[in-house]
């Protein structure tokens, strides 16, 4: 399909290439808007302003890269500026220790599920942004690191590093809602 | 908590080899503590799949996108590139011209009317081509 895409913007006809885009990658800028933002609604409007971001700049790709990298790139973006916007504050990083220490005390601070009827949208909200990012997505994706990592750019060691830890923390969180009560 | 030392073998027990696989298996006949933890692993692994498994996009998405795009500006071609190819050959045209009127032989020199008819049918040649990709791209 990104041949075709291809030939119509080859031919000078990024009409035809929008037309065949649309349908081909809106699974997964969605998929990608929705492990980033975590919401439906959210994630459905940062879609619609990536493909957008597109249609305008489709006259203007000169295959710099690839057409997916490209596309890929633009709804990451998308999405990560509606995640400032929505969160209303400046990009934190973990790696700054005061940050970090105040998102594990967080984490500890919220009520842990029952173990009987636990919400793990919730649970993965409670987890560093990244390591939500990358756990939705490879459930998303057919648990394929590989398409995780084009999605996200980054390579596939990180994925797995990043669901590795993001499996453990919440499989310890739930452990202990056994232990408190569950 | 599991075993600090088989922690990371529990997370990733469904791509253990068949050695680890056993050595996990014999710790956790022994290990409440880990047996737990592993439960809660696939607990959390069909919740997730259950969760996001059959994720795709509403069907609302592509509609509002063309309707939207329908509104913006058109994305428009460039017509530089088709601009320079045309003014290249303007330059290859133009010295060849000089060209064969320089090192043609006496005897083989057309009348100046006749060689730039030539040259000017030449120069609407690139031109008509020129035109007619450019309203190729268009359509």
């Amino acid at each position: 399909m990104e041949h075709e895409i291809q030939a119509c913007l080859d031919r000078g006809n990024p009409r035809a290439a929008f037309d065949l885009i649309v349908p081909f990658y809106q699974d997964r800028v969605y998929r990608l808007s929705m492990a980033i933002l975590g919401d439906p609604g959210l994630a459905e409007d940062s879609s619609q302003e990536a493909f957008l971001r597109i249609w305008k700049g489709l006259a203007g790709f000169r295959s710099q890269s690839t057409l997916s990298t490209w596309i890929y790139s633009i709804a990451r973006n998308t999405a990560l500026t509606s995640l400032q916007a929505a969160s209303g504050h400046r990009t934190l990083s973990l790696e700054e220790p005061a940050i970090r220490i105040a998102a594990e005390d967080r984490q500890q601070e919220c009520a842990a599920p029952t173990r009987a009827g636990f919400d793990v949208t919730a649970m993965i909200a409670q987890l560093p942004s990244r390591y939500g990012q990358v756990i939705r997505l490879y459930y998303m994706q057919d648990k394929s690191y590989d398409e995780v990592a084009q999605l996200l750019d980054i390579p596939m060691g990180t994925v797995k590093t990043l669901l590795h830890r993001a499996r453990k923390e919440l499989a310890t969180a739930l452990a202990q809602s056994t232990v408190k009560g569950g | 908590m599991p075993c600090t030392e088989f922690e990371d073998l529990l997370a990733g027990y469904a791509e253990l080899t068949a050695d680890e696989r056993q050595r996990v298996d014999a710790h956790l006949r022994a290990c409440p503590a880990c047996q737990s933890w592993l439960e809660a692993l696939a607990e959390i692994n069909a919740a997730l799949t259950t969760e996001f498994q059959g994720v795709h996009a509403p069907a609302t998405l592509a509609i509002a996108v063309r309707r939207e795009a329908a509104r913006s500006l058109p994305a428009r071609v460039s017509a530089l590139p088709e601009i320079l190819d045309f003014v290249g050959w303007l330059g290859v045209i133009g010295a060849a011209s000089l060209l064969a009127y320089f090192t043609i032989p006496s005897s083989f020199t057309l009348s100046p009317v006749v060689f730039f008819a030539i040259t000017g049918l030449l120069l609407c040649l690139a031109l008509s081509v020129t035109v007619w990709v450019l309203r190729s791209s268009e359509s």
